[in-house]
């Protein structure tokens, strides 16, 4: 921001008291009010005097650790110095913690004077949240010594905090059958192309080559074909609501569902991981978001690293517009043939029913998870249970399975959800 | 101001001029609490200057946290503004309103109750989809809704209003519906 120079108005106050006592002293005849507006006289002439202070501030920022856990409580700590070569008799700081950050203890306000070449230090604490977050620069405003001429600007000073939080603990959530079986689990008593042996038979034309027993060809002479177990791990999309319709909750200060979206999709990557999985991030978003399925420690860090740091997923919503249609195209076609998608979203509007019901038809079968937002006692939020109720009704005719979240944890939900679904 | 500065200089000047006795300034008796009003009025006039809207620079909160959007927060405002007595707008409010929860009130009583939309709509213009004499009254126009002196009273006085009220008990009546499964 450029410097602001601005009047406080500080000299029209007190000529506006010398004028009152004045007036009521000569109205009056009190001799002493007329001597006392001489005062504020003299304190209108000094505000009249003031020049604007130029401060020449060096600032330094240091917090106790850039890498916090969720919920830890980290230490900022802000010196500022006077470089100039006057006294700055009236300085006010405003610290520029990061809107997704929460103030713990102390302040990020500070007031003091300071001479030229002295420092000053204050600190406060704030409260670790998940992701990639930037300070704003310190807020400066100068004063006079008369408090008449203010002059606002801004230091610049790069901090910055990352918080990754773990994986949460997996959860078993499982997919849905697709019409060539119950997918998922490794073993199979079929045989096909894979890895692990599963039996020898007689060559039937069309084999690929590099099928054939060479050796027991060369010793019958007659040629037949290795048939190993057949993979039938799962290609599983984990796709998050993050629109502005995720960023809801059922009160103003509680955890956003989009948070809880994130710890669905990671306990979800988790559990299907675990048994052989390929597992893809996307996300619904005015940014795009897209993480192809895979395997392996290096793409375990990468959703690790994308779920709590991605910009699509920001701890605030976007202001970007968001082309629904576009995205969901886009999405589709990005989408592998045999991906399962689980689709975590609040349900809070038709456009995410839409969206699963669009995604299912398409031919990757959807299982919706949702955290609930609508749990307060007041009419509308009533009716927006009511109208949530409705949607998850409507997902569930359809043929696509809906795990409702609400109030245990996400492992407990989805265990008596299986339970349900097996009964 | 150029002519406000000459004009208290010279007032100054003349003022000392008189009071070392050079010269003689005969003022009418009047003139002194004249000159105190004019001060006290002046004085007044800059208190309203300074209770204006001020220029100063709007200054960062750091302490804001973001708050999440509540789902059904904004349905509760407009019932309020709806509900208002005598606001411009409030007929075609109360009309989105009524529209919003009559589609609610189809979609429930056809997905729970098995019905058709036409028998949907026959039931609430009827008012015989809940036992909730209130809540009925909403969607119907047959049924009247019990209206007690005191709440007459309270309507007439408060914000609170009959369509407010009837509003509430059909929003809770058809989460009771969904609740039940029924």
């Amino acid at each position: 921001m450029n410097p602001i120079t601005h009047r406080t108005g500080q000299r029209e106050r007190m000529t506006a008291a010398a004028l009152a006592l004045a007036g009521i002293g000569v109205l009056t005849g009190q001799a002493g009010l007329l001597l006392a507006s001489v005062v504020a006289v003299a304190l209108a002439a000094h505000g009249r005097a003031a020049v604007f202070p130029d401060p020449s501030l060096t600032v330094g920022r240091e917090v106790s650790t850039t890498t916090p856990d969720r919920e830890e409580t980290v230490t900022v700590t802000v010196t500022v110095t006077n470089e100039g070569e006057s006294t700055l008799p009236d300085l006010r700081f405003i610290d520029g913690v990061p809107d997704t950050l929460t103030v713990a203890d102390g302040s990020p306000r500070h007031a003091t004077a300071l001479r030229a070449g002295e420092s000053t230090t204050f600190s406060y604490d704030v409260t670790a949240e998940r992701g990639h977050h930037t300070f704003d620069p310190l807020y400066v405003v100068a004063r006079d010594s008369s408090g008449s001429a203010a002059h606002h600007s801004d230091v610049a000073v790069a901090t910055e905090l990352e918080c990754v939080p773990p994986l949460p603990t997996p959860a078993a959530l499982p997919l849905r059958p697709t019409a060539a079986g119950i997918v998922g689990e490794t073993a199979t008593p079929e045989g096909g192309s894979g890895v692990a042996f599963h039996a020898i038979r007689e060559y039937r034309r069309g084999d690929p080559l590099n099928r054939i027993d060479w050796n027991r060809a060369a010793r019958t002479g007659t040629l037949s074909t290795v048939e190993f177990q057949r993979e039938r791990s799962a290609t599983v999309v984990v796709l998050l609501d993050a629109r502005e319709e995720g960023y809801v909750a059922s009160e103003e200060t509680d955890r956003t569902t989009l948070e809880r979206s994130i710890e669905v999709a990671g306990a979800v990557y988790e559990g299907r991981r675990q048994v052989g999985d390929r597992v893809g991030v996307a996300a619904l978003s005015p940014r795009d978001c897209w993480l192809a399925p895979g395997t392996g420690a290096g793409h375990r860090a990468r959703v690790r690293r994308l779920l709590a740091t991605h910009e699509a997923l920001a701890p605030l919503p976007n202001d970007d517009p968001f082309f629904g249609t576009l995205k969901t195209a886009r999405l589709r076609r990005q989408l592998p043939s045999d991906a399962q998608v689980v689709f975590c979203t609040p349900l809070v509007d038709d456009f995410a029913l839409r969206t699963a019901r669009r995604i299912d038809a398409g031919g990757n079968p959807v299982t919706v998870v949702s955290p609930d937002p609508t749990v307060g006692g007041t009419v509308g939020q009533r009716l927006a249970n009511v109208e949530r109720s409705l949607r998850c009704s409507a997902l569930r005719e359809a043929g696509i399975p809906v795990v409702d979240w609400g109030e245990e944890s996400f492992q407990a939900t989805v265990a008596n959800a299986v339970r349900r679904w097996s009964a | 101001m150029r002519a406000r500065v000459v004009l208290g200089t010279l007032a100054v000047l003349v003022g000392l001029v008189a009071t070392a006795g050079v010269v003689s300034v005969s003022l009418p008796p009047s003139f002194v609490p004249l000159v105190g009003l004019a001060a006290v009025v002046i004085a007044l006039q800059a208190v309203r200057d300074l209770s204006g809207p001020s220029d100063a620079p709007i200054l960062p909160e750091p302490e804001r946290r973001h708050v999440a959007t509540v789902p059904g927060d904004a349905f509760d405002d407009l019932l309020t503004s709806a509900s208002l007595y005598g606001r411009v707008d409030g007929s075609s409010d109360r009309l989105a309103i009524r529209d919003r929860l009559e589609t609610v009130a189809i979609d429930v009583l056809t997905r729970y109750d098995g019905d058709t939309p036409e028998e949907a709509r026959t039931r609430l213009a009827e008012g015989t989809w809940t036992d909730d004499p209130t809540a009925a009254a909403f969607f119907s126009s047959t049924v009247e809704a019990d209206v007690s002196f005191l709440d007459r009273f309270r309507f007439s006085a408060t914000s609170d209003s009959q369509f407010r009220r009837e509003a509430a008990h059909a929003v809770g009546a058809l989460a009771r519906h969904v609740e039940g499964g029924r």
